[in-house]
């Protein structure tokens, strides 16, 4: 019933593979009229029957693979996939990337990411010029392969008014940074009516959560203006210049930060070269006859810069992860590895002889067991390893982990366990030492399973503080965002990038984690820089917090492992040998503290972050506020206190954050108590979350 | 130039391996993906329906089901409009926690959320739970109750329109300005109509039904 009509198709447009082993899928790109509107397709070329059906799955039969068993193997493959077509609404389009002259990826409003698109025939250019008939198309000053689009009509309409002058020249100037130094005068009046309409349309169509949401921003920006000691204190005039300075975009008020915003103050970030994988020769040369390995920092600074060969990982990560011991002898090791073998047999025995008559007294091991049976049967069951039904490696991984329960019973078993022993199941390819080393992985990691999830907590507090220091911009943008919890890089975290990578990226990533170089939690910074490789998209696409998980979920394997590793380190670099890095930052990675008198101020710092995260203490908090803020202080507080009331507690949330950062600022200046004992303390603290 | 009318953020929560990542899957995407992993944190999708000839977006979230995962999920749920909570028909344990999960919604979910109880796999012969025990505990807890197969693709499609219904109602009721309500004898807030779950219609047609 529906009125088609085809008005762009090209064959041959292919996805592109994430890495060597992933097969690329042919395709047609359509833009189609429908009675509804336009739809953007793309399908699998030989899927000629459903263009009505929404999703379909590629004939997997169609996408082959090759399997080569580690040990006599070179590279391995990637588990296959299913390719899903595409089909985007035109009204859904955000924006979208061309890489290259060749590759296109399509963003949607809601963060959806689409996979990478290659013509090997027609161009893109041609794609674009159709795509033109409907939508105005903006290209991002600050990524030059972003294109944003905008609805034509409105883009019109936004010209004419433009023309008409209708809007104050104020309104334009704070609200636009981008566009008052870039673009022409049109620009600037049409992004703030586009801005103040937006929030009209919003306040009609949803008037309290707009309402909250702009007294939410206004109170954030009111107190991270202060902080940035952009607002004078004692400079009452002033101070409220800047509030409604900054108030004009209520839609989305982060173009006035940037104005706001400090620019970052460290040093130059340098070029990190990273290395070809360590080989077994390149091996033995660290080996001496007996089989010790004495010189053990070279050799950990080898493997962190280029990882393993994979014919080589079987040996190797016994040692990475605690189940050989580096300086013993071949004797030795042989000897350790018998009775560890014993200890696991001893321990599989627990858990096997106890029968259902105990366990129907025994809840606390029969929830650990059903769970882990569930999720064996559906752990990487795509890659080679583990596919097909009555699988031994299976069955394997649930006996390992069921004899982890026994080994250790508080920690049980928690999702992303599995995640994390499946790749070390397939590189030992043997049950006791895949145990061994599973224990030597998670007294690593054993804190991302804390019951009270405070490890992971911490570490996404510990992002926060980083992303502060290098990125400011990002961060300040995040806050506004209500995506300062960094929430969307929870399973990041959790299973070290696991589920972001295939199988061969994975060992590479973890092997190089392991080896603890070049600082502790050095996987925080590899997340930093993914966030900084997706910043740009993030903050042009104006994503909030809903659309950036959205985003993060979905750029999953399709991460340039080799490029995120070497900015992580350049990242790290960049830290190491900048002054006036916080305390905070510092323990989180390892380095050693700073002048005293730089102390007081992260010391100050932590206070405020416990009291943050303490939460229950709200009121306490918004007393604080008062303390000492003059005006600003004042009113935002109030203003805090009608979003609290408005909106719960959520709403807070960021707000605290930006008082806590007042605070530390408050610190700086007064009340400079010696700490030698809470620096001690801190340490501690650090160590008991140093992972590697 | 969002051309649709309501979103809609509906959270699916429950035990882990009831289902939950199917089901999302199922009515989304049309696929049951065997060996899907677990899922870790949360993720979403979306998919547009339409209700009486308007455009409606569901906003569908997928949780990780472990207990101690729920002070990260727990979050999520504030700003929802509905709730589905999930148990796996042939597993009593998933039922037995249904009380904990209703503790949860109470103390973290918005008092006007849409509840919803779904059994699901009702594909399995080792059915553990009758759909009659579903039902009385659905009806005690004032929420509405259905029993779907993700992998049969069962009822699926119902949960969610009826979802999209109930919710388009809701909204459209909400619109009405003050004189308009006070001619509806009763005022139908969530709390009133819940004493008469419609459990009964959305069951009614549903093939699993006892």
């Amino acid at each position: 019933m529906d009125e088609e009509l085809l008005v762009y198709e090209q064959d041959e447009v292919h996805t592109i593979p994430t890495s060597q082993d992933d097969l690329s899928v042919s395709g047609k790109l359509r833009i189609i009229e429908k009675r509804h509107g336009v739809v953007i397709e793309w399908r699998y070329s030989d899927d000629e029957t459903s263009t009505d059906n929404e999703w379909a799955v590629i004939n997997t039969a169609a996408v082959t693979f090759t399997h080569h068993n580690v040990s006599d193997s070179v590279e391995i493959s990637s588990p296959r996939r299913t390719v899903r077509p595409i089909s985007i609404e035109l009204v859904d389009l955000r924006s979208y990337k061309i890489c290259d002259n060749h590759s296109l990826v399509l963003i949607q409003r809601d963060g959806t990411t689409h996979p990478a698109l290659a013509f090997h025939s027609g161009s893109v250019h041609c794609f674009v010029e159709v795509l033109l008939r409907y939508v105005a198309v903006k290209k991002s000053e600050k990524d030059g392969d972003l294109y944003l689009v905008s609805d034509k009509r409105q883009a019109a309409q936004d010209q004419e008014l433009a023309a008409m002058n209708l809007v104050p020249s104020r309104w334009g100037m704070a609200g636009d940074g981008g566009g008052w130094s870039g673009g022409g005068p049109s620009g600037q009046w049409t992004s703030t009516h586009q801005r103040v309409m937006g929030f009209i349309n919003n306040l009609k169509r949803d008037p309290y959560t707009t309402a909250a949401g702009a007294l939410s921003k206004f109170y954030d920006a009111v107190l991270y203006s202060d902080v940035e000691g952009y607002v004078r204190e004692n400079d009452g005039e002033d101070e409220v210049a800047e509030l409604f300075h900054s108030l004009n975009g209520f839609e989305d008020l982060e173009p006035g930060y940037e104005l706001l915003t400090k620019k970052g103050t460290l040093n130059e970030r340098p070029k990190v070269e990273r290395l070809s994988p360590l080989t077994h020769d390149d091996f033995q040369q660290y080996v001496d006859d007996d089989g010790r390995i004495h010189d053990v920092t070279p050799l950990l600074d080898r493997i962190f810069r280029g990882g393993l060969h994979p014919n080589l990982r079987r040996e190797v990560w016994c040692f990475l992860l605690n189940h050989n011991e580096w300086n013993a002898t071949h004797i030795q090791r042989e000897e350790r590895r018998r009775s560890r073998e014993d200890l696991y047999y001893t321990m599989k025995q627990q858990w096997r002889t106890v029968t259902p008559d105990q366990e129907s007294r025994f809840s606390g091991f029969k929830e650990r067991r059903s769970l882990i049976e569930k999720d064996v049967n559906r752990t990487d069951r795509n890659h080679p390893f583990y596919e097909g039904e009555h699988n031994l490696n299976v069955t394997a991984l649930h006996d390992i982990l069921m004899t982890y329960v026994m080994y250790n019973f508080d920690l049980g078993y928690v999702q992303g366990m599995s995640d994390l022993l499946a790749p070390i199941l397939y590189v030992t390819q043997n049950e006791a030492t895949a145990f061994w080393c599973f224990v030597g992985y998670m007294d690593m990691v054993y804190r991302n399973f804390d019951m009270d999830q405070s490890g992971m907590k911490q570490q996404l507090k510990d992002m926060q503080q980083v992303v502060r220091l290098v990125d400011p911009e990002l961060m300040s943008y995040l806050e506004i965002r209500d995506s300062a919890n960094f929430y969307f890089c929870f399973r990041w975290l959790l299973v070290r990038f696991k589920r972001e990578l295939n199988y061969a990226n994975t060992l590479r990533l973890w092997e190089v984690l392991w080896t603890g170089r070049p600082c502790p939690n050095f996987h925080l910074l590899l997340a930093v820089a993914l966030l900084d490789t997706e910043k740009n998209t993030i903050m042009e696409n104006k994503f909030g917090f809903t659309e950036i998980l959205k985003h993060i979920n979905d750029i999953s394997l399709r991460i340039d492992l080799d490029a995120t590793l070497r900015k992580a380190e350049a990242i790290y670099k960049q830290i190491a040998s900048s002054p006036n890095v916080p305390d905070g930052v510092r323990t989180v990675l390892g380095l050693p503290p700073q002048e005293p008198q730089e102390q007081h101020k992260s010391n100050k710092d932590e206070d405020a972050s416990e009291r943050r995260g303490s939460g229950s203490d709200e009121d306490v908090g918004s007393v604080n506020v008062t303390e000492g803020l003059g005006l600003v202080g004042v009113v935002s507080s109030m203003i805090g206190s009608a979003v609290r009331h408005l909106g719960g507690e959520d709403m807070m949330q960021a707000s605290l954050e930006a008082v806590s950062g007042q605070q530390q600022e408050e610190g700086t200046s007064h009340q400079r108590r010696d700490t030698e004992a809470e620096t001690e303390k801190r340490f501690e603290t650090a160590l008991s979350h140093q992972f590697v | 130039m969002e051309d649709y009318k309501f979103l809609f953020k509906v959270v699916l929560i429950g035990n882990a391996g009831v289902g939950k990542t199917c089901l999302v899957r199922r009515f989304t995407q049309g696929l049951f993906p065997p060996g899907q992993g677990a899922t870790i944190g949360v993720d979403f999708m979306i998919k547009t329906v339409e209700i009486e000839g308007e455009k409606i977006k569901l906003q569908i979230w997928d949780t990780a089901g472990q207990e101690r995962f729920r002070s990260i999920t727990q979050s999520y749920y504030r700003s929802a409009h509905a709730l589905i909570l999930v148990y796996d028909i042939s597993s009593q344990p998933t039922f037995d926690c249904l009380p904990d999960w209703l503790r949860e919604i109470e103390q973290y979910a918005s008092c006007k959320v849409l509840r919803v109880l779904v059994g699901n796999k009702t594909d399995r012969e080792d059915r553990e739970l009758p759909t009659h025990v579903g039902e009385e505990f659905a009806h005690r807890h004032n929420m509405y109750f259905i029993e779907t197969s993700a992998k049969e693709a069962d009822n699926v499609e119902k949960l969610f329109i009826e979802i999209a219904k109930e919710l388009t109602q809701d909204s459209k009721v909400g619109d009405l300005s003050p004189q308009d309500v006070s001619n509806v004898p009763l005022p139908p807030t969530r709390e009133t109509r819940s004493e008469f779950p419609c459990c009964s219609r959305w069951m009614s047609s549903s093939s699993s039904a006892t």
